[in-house]
């Protein structure tokens, strides 16, 4: 008997060391934590900031950073089973759904949200529910923002491939297969829908029915949706190269070679195209037709990657993110960084800019989120960076 | 970590280049690849390995001889190890070099794979040879199946889930092999008293739950990992086999545990390493 439960003892043991094997062999596997990083919106009915990231969405008052208060019909805070005033936070029953892409407002008190793991949710505002606890399944996980034109909702998958559903029964319509994964949120100009996909190309479709109208080869994976000026799409590619690319014809216009992967949209402003690389360079570029010229000597205003699209405040500073954890105030003429802000966490998300009133804010501000969970939000005041509130959970 | 992870991946990438871009093929050359580089340390692991399990009825026997002092038992060991050119760092340096080379392996190929956008951000570093910007992302199907997933064991797709079950057993099988071909053989003891040794019996319990565990980790993990965790396996059955300390018997019956004598004088077989060797006593041949 002894020996027995000598010998489960010992099978035990081991079971232990090898679970610790596990969890070291789990945790050396460099693999983050989160797949994507979180999407910051407005909802300019409930002058609100809506934060998408993993297992919630959160409402968040622009003022102060702080859950906005759940309220009932007359306007009265509603409160939990304890007395405790409720908030406006929602996770989905069971095993959380993850939602990383911008929830997107369908009626006046409705917002749908599709999450990166499970499906298409629809969630009441004025309850802070779910419409429905499961949502409508998908079969493939969804990093970028889906786009929701009239009765369509067009999605990008990380399983290879766009889709198109009918917005009111979430119906597959029509699918676009890639050979690689689409991140990117796609772009509807006219009847023409622009999907750009880690397969290396840029496809252009007939929106209605999914037709292929052209593909373009960029020579390196796509990861941005083009910014469309006047009949021409600008974007860049992991070939290290910002491209303009007719956009009718579906061929390569001009195109710039850049110190490394271009993954984020540009920004225009003042005629003058801006946009971060992997490693930490930003450019300003001025079409000139069938060229760019630079604006300024790509700068490395920050040592890690830009991913999102630069934003311009409104005294003209641009400002980007970084993944070293910083935010950074750069001249829009001489893209020289002149106030840099340091945060807990990689900047990767979108960044917004709240111009002062909008939301009852009384400082135009720039909205970040981070991967730390010590400060998933912060607001800065535009102007002179100053910081202003942070969000954790 | 980075010095060894970085041009890991650089070479798998290297390898998925001009492998017909076929990740699978890619893990493949490049575990072995590994295993080849790191033979001069694992034959010296395994070694010392054996050596200590020859060492065994020694140095019980020392421990039973001096079991209330501690120092002496210490001095004595260190004399007999010195005997018999055994150095005890002789098997652990080598695990200690391996093992963040085998981690760094297994992460690369994880990096590598790059199933999500913040993994593929991260590949963006680690590129230290130029020019694979335009093979990036890695082609990370295989067969239809997803190597950045875990095995689909009862998915929509038959295909996923014969595959799935050939994977998960084969690491469960291949881990079992080889923890059967490089266990060292137990020391014989004529003596029928004698209680079971515990470290042997501890052994012949790792037998059992490694494969298991590992089994576990291959339905948990991508298909990629278990892929790496099967080539690794036969590379290390090949590997003992073509050094001469494969114990094939192992496999065709459960290898009795090692019997600790009371006393009584236990002959020790097989070389002793080092320069010693040559002056050992005339008993250990």
């Amino acid at each position: 008997m002894l020996q027995s439960s000598s010998r489960w003892w010992k099978r035990g043991s081991t079971a232990v060391v090898l679970g610790v094997l596990l969890l070291v062999l789990a945790g050396c596997a460099g693999g983050p934590l989160d797949p994507v990083w979180g999407s910051l919106s407005i909802l300019p009915e409930n002058q609100s900031i809506l934060f998408a990231f993993d297992t919630h969405i959160t409402q968040l008052n622009p003022i102060d950073g702080s859950r906005l208060p759940l309220r009932d019909a007359d306007g009265n805070v509603r409160l939990d089973d304890a007395g405790n005033p409720r908030t406006w936070d929602v996770t989905t029953t069971g095993t959380p759904a993850k939602f990383f892409a911008a929830p997107i407002l369908i009626a006046p008190e409705t917002l749908l949200a599709v999450s990166y793991d499970r499906g298409i949710y629809e969630l009441d505002i004025e309850t802070a529910r779910f419409n429905t606890a499961e949502g409508q399944s998908l079969n493939a996980q969804v990093v970028g923002n889906p786009l929701l034109v009239d009765d369509r909702l067009y999605v990008p998958f990380n399983g290879r491939n766009l889709t198109a559903y009918d917005a009111v029964a979430y119906t597959p319509l029509w699918t676009l297969e890639t050979e690689q994964s689409v991140y990117a949120q796609p772009l509807l100009v006219e009847n023409t829908l622009y999907v750009t996909s880690l397969d290396h190309n840029l496809y252009a479709l007939d929106a209605e029915n999914g037709t292929v109208i052209w593909t373009l080869d960029m020579g390196g994976a796509v990861t941005s949706q083009p910014l469309y000026v006047d009949g021409y799409l600008y974007f860049g590619s992991f070939a290290r190269k910002f491209y303009k690319v007719d956009a009718v014809e579906g061929a390569i216009v001009a195109e710039f070679t850049t110190r490394d992967w271009v993954w984020g949209s540009p920004l225009l402003y003042n005629d003058i195209l801006y946009f971060g690389d992997v490693s930490g360079y930003l450019y300003g570029l001025i079409d000139d037709g069938s060229a760019f010229t630079t604006a300024f000597e790509a700068t490395q205003v920050t040592t890690r990657a830009i991913l999102s699209t630069p934003v311009v405040t409104s005294d003209g500073q641009i400002v980007v993110g970084s993944r070293d954890r910083k935010l950074v105030w750069v001249n829009a003429e001489t893209g020289v960084a002149e106030v840099t802000r340091e945060l807990a966490g990689e900047v990767l998300g979108n960044i917004l800019v709240i111009p002062a009133g909008e939301l009852g804010n009384s400082r135009e501000l720039v909205v970040i989120s981070t991967l730390a969970r010590s400060e998933l939000v912060v607001a800065f005041a535009a102007d002179n960076g100053e910081r202003l509130w942070s969000f954790a959970r | 970590m980075d010095i060894i992870l970085n041009p890991f991946v650089s070479v798998l990438t290297f390898l998925y280049s001009i492998l017909g871009q076929n990740m699978v093929l890619a893990i493949v050359v490049f575990t072995l690849i590994v295993r080849l580089v790191m033979y001069p340390l694992t034959a010296q692991q395994m070694k010392s390995s054996q050596s200590m399990q020859k060492l065994q009825p020694e140095l019980k026997k020392l421990q039973e001889k001096y079991k209330g002092d501690r120092e002496k038992l210490a001095a004595e060991q260190m004399k007999l190890y010195r005997e018999y050119g055994f150095n005890p760092l002789g098997g652990c340096l080598p695990l200690i070099i391996q093992f963040p080379i085998f981690i760094a392996l297994y992460q690369a190929i994880i990096i590598a794979l790059a199933a999500t956008p913040l993994q593929l951000l991260d590949l963006s570093g680690r590129l230290i040879i130029p020019g694979f910007d335009s093979i990036i992302p890695l082609n990370n199907e295989f067969l239809g199946l997803n190597l950045t997933q875990p095995p689909a064991i009862g998915g929509a797709s038959v295909l996923a889930t014969v595959v799935g079950i050939v994977l998960v057993a084969g690491v469960v099988i291949t881990t079992w092999l080889q923890f059967k071909v490089t266990m060292p053989a137990p020391a014989a003891n004529s003596d029928p008293n004698a209680k079971p040794d515990p470290s042997a019996s501890m052994t012949q319990s790792m037998g059992t739950i490694m494969p298991l565990m590992y089994g576990f980790f291959a339905l948990s993990f991508s298909i990629g990992i278990s892929i790496y965790f099967i080539v690794s396996n036969i590379a290390g059955i090949v590997q003992a086999a073509l050094m001469g300390r494969a114990n094939f018997k192992n496999l065709f019956g459960k290898p009795k545990p090692a019997i600790v004598t009371a006393g009584g004088p236990a002959k020790i077989e097989g070389r002793a390493t080092g320069k010693q060797s040559t002056q050992r006593p005339a008993k250990s041949k």
